[in-house]
Parts: structure tokens; C-alpha cells; sequence
């Protein structure tokens, strides 16, 4: 056998020989089973099982009518759209009371053996309000560094191990701004890398972790898209101490990444920003 | 005199196949183009809510794609013919186009604006590629109800078409269902026979989690 296989929920019936399967949103699975009497299945009907436990029950059952239910998908709203084969039709069904309306039947299907549901495109990511700086000799007043941060690289592409490098940045968004602002410089002179910033698109905030994109001037040549990632798990101004912020950058098109623990300065997540003004209910940055 | 014949022939034969060859280079392109002229392949408009069907049976037994108005139950044909000879599986990728298993051994990307085809992943694992699946970062997963006699789970590069075999043998025999958790793992309805044995650890580091061992269909 390749790979590692686990057993969901195993049974004898009612819940034999399911065919199609789906994940509900609250993680349960729902699968149909496919009627096919000479080979011992149960007769055809759709089921629910727990992930964890395995415990299967019955979401609509055989009387009501399934004759050879298949693929199966949910909707946004929790109803389960099902191909019946045997039926040749699409059913909608209420995931409470199982019970099916038909969508479409006959027409140009014969046998269907899947459904799909067209969902609308996904959304663009939208950036986090709040304030994310790192480097040294922070100002007070402003939250923002007067100094270069730097850490020891302990990870990446086309780097030294074991080598530094000294990185500072600026980065904030708030509600009703088009895209963050801020700047950026980082600096390997041992691999010979240097890039500043020259705009940001995105910020993301989670917690103690922000990760931000942007696009660079790196060693001279325009428009490299870069991407950072921060920890801010050290108490503000003490980078000393054993816990240590995180620090790594990227460009984007795989030719340099650099990350590793900052050895001197710190990185800071929100709490400027909230100290200088109050934070929005809701931002990240509002503790 | 014999020599002289011969040469004639050659000639002969040679101008004929030259010939031939010239009104092949001529009629193929207009074949193919007739072929697939024949294919009742169409474009729709898909629009969010829209459900999609795909039928291996359908329009004379090549199966095909169908738009279903939720509202009206209106059926519209979405592609059909082509590549299409038992097209089973469904999936509709984030950038809107539509992904189908068939169990020839293929995968095939639809284009809903014009319904054209394009073969994406054919071959290789295959053998009887059915269920299909999206993973969040876009990856396709196609369970083979017969690949390796008992079946198999197999990833698709969505941009190469390159096939990873993650899974095959164990519990499974003749998978026909497959879904994707929201913690990435994999779920797979599969009709084989009643076992639990451990989980065994592999090259994958993919958690398949097979449903309802059951008798052996077909």
C-alpha cells in the first residue's frame, strides 16, 4: 500500500457501498449510496457520518424515493444537490428533513453521475488594519524605528548560514486606504542583496504574525514582488531576551529568501498604532 | 526495357503519393475541423448558482456537460462530443473553468465561454479515473476505481497536468467518491471489503480516510 490510509466509518448497513461523497461546512461527510441489490449494497439513500467518530445516521432515507443517487455537492445555505442516475434528474435536498425537491429531470440526461456548483469568483484579499514596524531605537511618538534591525539568517535561498543581515520597515493600513503604506530597506551584504521597497499591496495581521507583499527595487532592478513574514513574540524592546521575533523575505519569482531569529532590535505588531490613537473596534491591532 | 518500366513505375507511384499526400495535407485540417464541428460543443454563460451536470451517457452515448438553471430546471449544453467518450466526474476550478474525469483515461479542462476542450492529464495512473476533487490550493485529486487492480488516489498538477500518485492498495477497492476535508484531508467513498487494519505510513504524507468497506461492485 502507498500512502496512509485511515478508516472514516465503517459499516455494514444501511450504509453500504457509498459512492458519491462530500464534506458538509461543519465537517461532517455525506456520501449517497448507490443501490446495486446483487451485490449485497443497502438499498439506496443518502447518509451522514461523524469524521471523528465514524457514527453514520440517515439524512433521507431509501422510502422516500432515491433510486440511484451518485455525485453529490452542498450549497452555500447547507442543501445537498445530488445526481440520481436511476431517476435521471438533479435533486435538491433539505439537510435537516432530507427531503428532495427535483431541480431537472430527463432532458438531455440519461444516467447523471455528478453535480458542481458555481460559485462566485473568489475575492481578493483584503489588508488588515494596523501598524507593523521593525528595526531598532524606536520613536516613541511615531512607533516607528530610527534605527536598522537585524537578524541572524538561519534559513533560506541563496544565502549564508550563519551570516546576518540588517532589515528595517514600516508598514500600516487603515480602513478607507486604497493600500498600505510605509517602506521597507533589507540588506545581505554577504549575498549581496539589497532591496527597498516601493509600494505595498497587502497586509495581513494574526495576532502576534503580519505578513505583507510589495514590490521592490532589488540591487537596482525595478518591480521585484517581495513578500515578509514577522513574529512579534518578544516584549517590545527586548529582543535580547530568550523569546525572540521572527524575520524572513522572500522575492516572489524563487530567486532569494532569507529568514532567521532578530538578533538585535525588535518587531512590533499594533501596539504603536493603538498607542497613539485609540484602535477601531474590530482591528487587529486592538488587543 | 524491364528497367525502363520499372523506373516509369516508380514514378508513377511516386507522383500518386506525392499527390495523395497534397490532398491529405489539404483534407485532414478540414476533417478535424469537421470532426469537431460535429461536436455539439457551445458556449453558455455560468453564473453563480448555476448547477452543473455531467451525464456519461448523454446525447448518443458520449456523454456531456449541462448548465441547470436552479430555478427553472432548464437545461443547457455546456460541451458535449470531443474528447468526450464516458465523461464522469465534475469539478468547477476558481477561475471558472470546468474539470471532468473520464473513464477512458482522461482529464479534460472546459472552457464555459466557448466550450472548447483541452485534454489537461492523460494516461499515466489512469485507469479508470472517476471521482474528482479541488484541494485549496487548486490541485485536482481523481480517484481511479482500478488503477493498480483496487484503485488509487492521484493529484493533478492543474497547470502541467503531472499526476503524483498518493495512495493506492490498502482499503481501497474500487473508490468512486472523493472530497477534500477542511483541514486538506482527503476523504474517499469506496465500496471494498470490510477491514480495519492500522494505518500504514508512506512516501505520501497525504491522510487518506477511506468511508464504508463494502462488497466489490462490478
Amino acid at each position: 500500500m502507498l500512502g496512509t490510509q485511515t478508516p472514516v466509518s465503517v459499516g455494514a448497513q444501511p450504509f453500504g457501498c457509498p459512492f458519491g461523497i462530500d464534506v458538509e461546512a461543519g465537517g461532517t461527510i455525506l456520501t449517497t449510496v448507490f443501490t446495486y441489490f446483487s451485490y449485497g449494497c443497502a438499498p439506496s439513500a443518502i447518509f451522514r457520518a461523524n469524521p471523528g467518530t465514524g457514527q453514520q445516521s440517515v439524512v433521507s432515507p431509501h422510502s422516500i424515493g432515491w433510486s440511484q443517487p451518485f455525485g453529490m455537492t452542498t450549497e452555500p445555505d447547507g442543501s445537498i444537490l445530488v445526481a440520481d442516475e436511476g431517476h435521471r434528474g438533479v435533486y435538491r435536498v433539505n439537510p435537516v428533513t432530507g427531503i428532495p425537491t427535483v431541480i431537472s429531470q430527463y432532458g438531455y440526461l440519461v444516467n447523471p453521475t455528478d453535480v458542481a456548483l458555481a460559485l462566485p469568483p473568489p475575492q481578493p484579499p483584503v489588508s488588515t488594519p494596523g501598524l507593523v514596524t521593525g528595526g531598532s531605537k524606536f520613536n516613541r511618538f511615531t512607533g516607528e524605528p530610527e534605527d536598522d534591525g537585524w537578524i541572524a539568517i538561519n534559513g533560506g535561498k541563496n544565502v549564508y548560514r550563519n551570516s546576518t543581515a540588517s532589515f528595517r520597515f514600516v508598514i500600516r493600513y487603515d480602513r478607507g486606504d486604497t493600500e498600505p503604506s510605509g517602506y521597507l530597506t533589507f540588506t545581505d551584504s554577504n549575498a549581496k542583496v539589497t532591496i527597498e521597497s516601493k509600494s505595498y499591496d497587502l497586509l495581513i495581521i494574526e495576532r502576534t504574525h503580519a505578513s505583507f507583499v510589495g514590490t521592490a527595487v532589488v540591487n537596482g532592478e525595478f518591480k521585484r514582488e517581495f513578500r515578509v513574514e514577522v513574529d512579534d513574540l518578544a516584549p517590545n524592546n527586548a529582543a535580547l531576551m530568550d523569546v525572540r521575533d521572527n524575520f524572513s523575505i522572500q522575492l516572489l519569482d524563487g530567486s532569494y529568501m532569507a529568514s532567521g531569529q532578530v538578533l538585535k532590535g525588535d518587531i512590533q505588531i499594533g501596539q504603536p498604532y493603538c498607542l497613539l490613537r485609540p484602535c477601531p473596534a474590530g482591528d487587529a491591532s486592538n488587543p | 526495357m524491364n528497367t525502363h518500366i520499372g523506373t516509369s513505375l516508380s514514378r508513377i507511384l511516386g507522383n500518386a503519393t506525392r499527390a495523395a499526400a497534397a490532398v491529405w495535407s489539404v483534407l485532414a485540417p478540414v476533417l478535424l475541423i469537421l470532426l469537431f464541428a460535429s461536436s455539439p460543443v457551445s458556449a453558455v454563460t455560468i453564473n453563480p448558482g448555476d448547477i452543473l451536470v455531467v451525464d456519461p451517457n448523454a446525447l448518443g452515448g458520449n456523454g456531456g456537460i449541462f448548465k441547470i438553471d436552479p430555478a427553472t430546471g432548464a437545461q443547457t449544453i455546456v460541451s458535449s462530443g470531443g474528447f468526450f467518450q464516458e465523461p464522469v466526474g465534475i469539478v468547477i476550478e476558481a477561475s471558472g473553468n470546468i474539470v471532468v474525469t473520464d473513464r477512458t483515461g482522461f482529464v479534460i479542462r472546459v472552457d464555459p465561454a466557448t466550450g472548447i476542450q483541452n485534454v489537461l492529464s492523460a494516461g499515466g495512473y489512469f485507469a479508470d479515473p472517476f471521482g474528482l476533487a479541488l484541494e485549496a490550493g487548486g490541485n485536482l485529486l481523481v480517484v481511479d476505481a482500478a488503477y493498480g487492480g483496487s484503485g488509487a488516489v492521484i493529484r493533478v498538477n492543474p497547470t502541467t497536468g503531472q499526476q503524483t500518485l498518493l495512495t493506492s492498495g490498502g482499503f481501497l477497492d474500487n473508490p468512486y467518491g472523493i472530497a477534500v476535508e477542511a483541514n486538506g484531508n482527503i476523504v474517499v467513498a469506496d465500496n471494498s471489503t470490510a477491514v480495519r487494519p492500522s494505518p500504514v505510513r508512506a512516501a505520501s504524507s497525504v491522510s487518506i480516510r477511506c468511508l464504508e468497506p463494502r462488497p466489490r461492485f462490478l
